[in-house]
């Protein structure tokens, strides 16, 4: 093949320009630290890159929704705790004002106890999160519980969280799952007050009552034990999450980050190339058979 | 026998062939960098020999020659690597177009990225979540309206950046067009020169090269077929390939003949004469047929599934929004949560898709309650069933796109348009170096080599130099002749 200046000189740039797309393509590859910049890079990876962003994001918001559940079911559960304390020194209150040895004052007293243990039960059943009332059902405006009227929400409505892709599980225990049990908790309680206060009330009457009073406790423990239950679940799905979120970070990382060792290594040889292709190509275009024709 | 002067006058010839042939060399050189340019020749030709036999002519032991002269000055080319620069180039400027259409879709999807419309999306179902989990808070609502209309206004900015592509390409197409139509009246006027010279005998080696580099444009923009007449002397001697004609399209399979020798197109050209738009169907290669494919192809492809993405999206979100069953936060069922932007909520398409003004006003208005009281009307505040239902739609199988879910669909889209635009560049320098090879094969045919011009320079010089030798001898001979014979004694 006849070879002629003209021919090396295109070459010459020619294989220049490839040379700088090459360092060109690594330099950017160094400087932002990904391979990956337009789908045509690699259109799988590419792929896979806004997957598991975007899965990333679902898991987030997936831990999101159960950062959020497990202050709600807290609240619930300590609520719940609170509300068994209370049973349980009115049992107390009780066991004490059935005897008949004590005179009118003390049940008086008694009662006037059980009478703020009320309220303060009513407090419980109106505990807020966020100013979101936690036994409201979906009536999450509006109060629960009323010192006048009683238990006045009685929205029975489920709120559900989910914790994964069409994984959901209720949240919310109600105001009426809780405290209108078997005739409900304020009748019952307020039904003592008022026996203790009725001096024609003899003490044995008051002391059948623990007994009702018992179902409630259970009832109440049974509530609890679910808020428990769910709160695990949502801890494994917490974990569950993490180790997803692990993966899909290291998924990601190995997907579209370089191997900084390697792009380095091929940047220099590239580099390399590049001054011998200046240096020899300088060389060749300078002498023509004119530097020795005399 | 040769006479007296006879050879002052092979000295003169060998003069005037070895000037014809160093002007050549210089005309080489000085054309070595214009593009199209094809190196010449001068072939040099021993004049008839003296004597011819006849019947009363002297008896020589041989024949002596007569010196010298230019019998043509060629072209060195090669009509067949010509044929396969053509239609190399065609499909490089087919692919070479194409890919700037493919990178700039690309880069108007920017993916993948943070701010890409997946990575807005994805923070659009999100802001649902933190509502499901505070259905009451009118900041996660806001969040929620916010969100969608960032996801509502990079749609429509996507879309109106592809529409601008394809306004853009429109452009193109006009000013190949009108590239066409000024190279074919170049390539016909070149052809009435080439006729006015050719037949007296003479090659116009330069008129050549600029039509066929002008033919080597005009292959680059589209598919042409070139066909040559020749052109003969007024005694029959083929001088050289003369009149072209040039086809778009197949010739015989109804092309349009763009150039017909001396013809067409006429001047001033007609419009029906000339290459346009009308013509476009016979059109099959070169950097027209990909812009032609990239306005009726590849942009509507892609934007047709952004459309397509963006309908199921909106449909599918105001379906639930937009029912009996769903109450806003006044207890009334709530309206189209996603409308196009004259309102109505049918034609929603990605250039116009936009969050309903009246929910952006007004937050209350964002319907996710399934439940309101039946005795106060009054909506249950708490309950967020129905955003759920809408946060779920990005992982259900949507029928309007074929069965995948919006994610999958959208990197179905992006895959598509990475592995075309992959193919488009893998084919672009694949091109790119047999375009190269083809082009160096052809330099190394007709390309001028400065040093080889050199050493024929030296080569022609010497023998100038040396017939001037001659004559100068023949000189010292004649002077001789007159000056010193018949001069016996004196």
């Amino acid at each position: 093949m006849r070879v002629t200046q003209s021919h090396l000189t295109n070459n010459l740039i020619g294989y220049m320009s490839k040379n700088y797309r090459n360092i060109e393509k690594l330099q950017t590859q160094l400087s932002t630290g990904v391979k990956l910049h337009k789908p045509s890079d690699d259109p799988e990876a590419v792929s896979k890159s806004i997957y598991y962003r975007s899965q990333l994001v679902e898991v987030e918001t997936f831990k999101n929704n159960a950062k959020e559940a497990t202050n709600w079911l807290e609240i619930t559960d300590d609520a719940m705790t609170k509300a068994n304390d209370i049973l349980i020194r009115v049992k107390e209150l009780i066991t004490v004002g059935a005897s008949d040895s004590w005179g009118m004052d003390s049940r008086q007293a008694m009662a006037d106890e059980i009478e703020q243990l009320v309220n303060h039960l009513g407090d419980i059943a109106n505990s807020r999160l966020n100013g979101r009332y936690v036994f409201g059902g979906t009536d999450t405006d509006i109060k629960p519980y009323d010192s006048t009227d009683g238990l006045v929400n009685l929205n029975n409505d489920t709120i559900n969280v989910e914790i994964g892709p069409g994984s959901s599980l209720p949240l919310n225990v109600t105001g009426q799952q809780v405290f209108n049990y078997n005739g409900g908790l304020f009748t019952k309680l307020n039904e003592i007050v008022t026996k203790l206060r009725d001096s024609t009330v003899p003490g044995d009457d008051i002391s059948n009552l623990i007994g009702d009073l018992n179902n409630q406790q259970d009832h109440l423990l049974a509530v609890q034990s679910m808020v428990g239950s769910r709160m695990n679940r949502i801890e494994l799905a917490v974990e569950r999450l993490d180790q997803q979120e692990l993966n899909l970070n290291k998924f990601l990382t190995e997907n579209e980050d370089i191997d900084l060792a390697q792009v380095i290594t091929q940047l220099t040889s590239q580099e390399q190339v590049h001054r011998a292709s200046l240096s020899v190509g300088a060389k060749i275009i300078q002498t023509s058979l004119m530097d020795f024709l005399r | 026998m040769a006479s007296t002067f006879g050879g002052l006058e092979i000295g003169k010839r060998s003069l005037y062939a070895q000037r014809g042939a160093l002007t050549t060399i210089g005309h080489n050189i000085a054309n070595a960098n214009t593009e199209g340019y094809t190196r010449q020749r001068v072939n040099m030709k021993a004049t008839t020999a003296f004597p011819y036999p006849s019947i009363n002519n002297d008896r020589n032991p041989g024949q002596v020659g007569t010196g010298v002269h230019i019998e043509k000055i060629e072209q060195l080319r090669d009509q067949f690597l010509d044929k396969q620069y053509r239609t190399t180039n065609q499909e490089f400027g087919y692919w070479e177009t194409k890919s700037q259409t493919m990178e700039q879709l690309e880069s108007i999807l920017n993916e993948p990225s943070d701010t890409g419309v997946q990575a807005l999306m994805d923070k659009f179902w999100q802001s649902w979540h933190d509502l499901i989990n505070k259905p009451e808070d009118l900041s996660a609502r806001e969040v929620v309206v916010e969100r969608a209309t960032t996801v509502a206004e990079a749609f429509q900015s996507i879309s109106g950046q592809i529409e601008g592509l394809r306004e853009i390409t429109s452009d193109a197409i006009d000013q190949k067009l009108m590239d066409i139509n000024s190279y074919a009246q170049q390539i016909m006027n070149l052809n009435k020169q080439i006729t006015r010279i050719a037949p007296n005998g003479y090659t116009p080696n330069d008129l050549f090269d600029q039509r066929n580099l002008l033919i080597d444009k005009l292959s680059k923009i589209t598919n042409i077929t070139v066909k040559e007449d020749t052109i003969k002397t007024i005694n029959g001697d083929v001088v050289a390939s003369g009149l072209v004609h040039i086809y778009i399209g197949d010739p015989q399979n109804g092309g349009f003949e763009l150039v017909s020798g001396i013809t067409k197109p006429t001047i001033p050209a007609s419009p029906e004469e000339q290459f346009g738009r009308a013509h476009l169907s016979g059109v099959s290669g070169g950097e027209l047929y990909a812009l032609v494919e990239a306005e009726n192809v590849t942009i509507d492809k892609y934007l047709g599934d952004l459309n397509q993405l963006i309908q199921t999206f909106s449909q599918g979100i105001n379906q639930i929004h937009n029912s009996s069953g769903t109450f806003d936060l006044y207890g009334n069922p709530g309206e189209a949560f996603f409308v196009a932007q004259n309102g109505s909520s049918t034609s929603i398409n990605a250039g116009n898709i936009t969050v309903n003004a009246n929910i952006v006003q007004d937050i209350r208005k964002l319907a996710i309650a399934s439940q309101i009281d039946p005795a106060t009307g009054k909506t249950k505040v708490g309950d967020g069933k129905r955003a759920s239902e809408i946060a779920d739609l990005r992982f259900q199988a949507m029928s309007g796109l074929g069965g995948s879910t919006m994610g999958e669909f959208f990197r179905q889209t992006i895959t598509d348009l990475g592995v075309e635009s992959q193919e488009t560049t893998r084919f672009m320098d694949d091109f790119q170096l047999s375009l190269d090879a083809v082009e160096a094969r052809r330099q190394s045919v007709s390309g001028v080599s400065l040093d080889e011009e050199m050493t024929e320079m030296v080569k022609y010089q010497h023998a100038y130099n040396a017939a001037s030798r001659t004559i100068n001898a023949m000189d010292e001979m004649l002077d001789k002749l007159i000056n010193g014979t018949g001069r016996v004694g004196l």
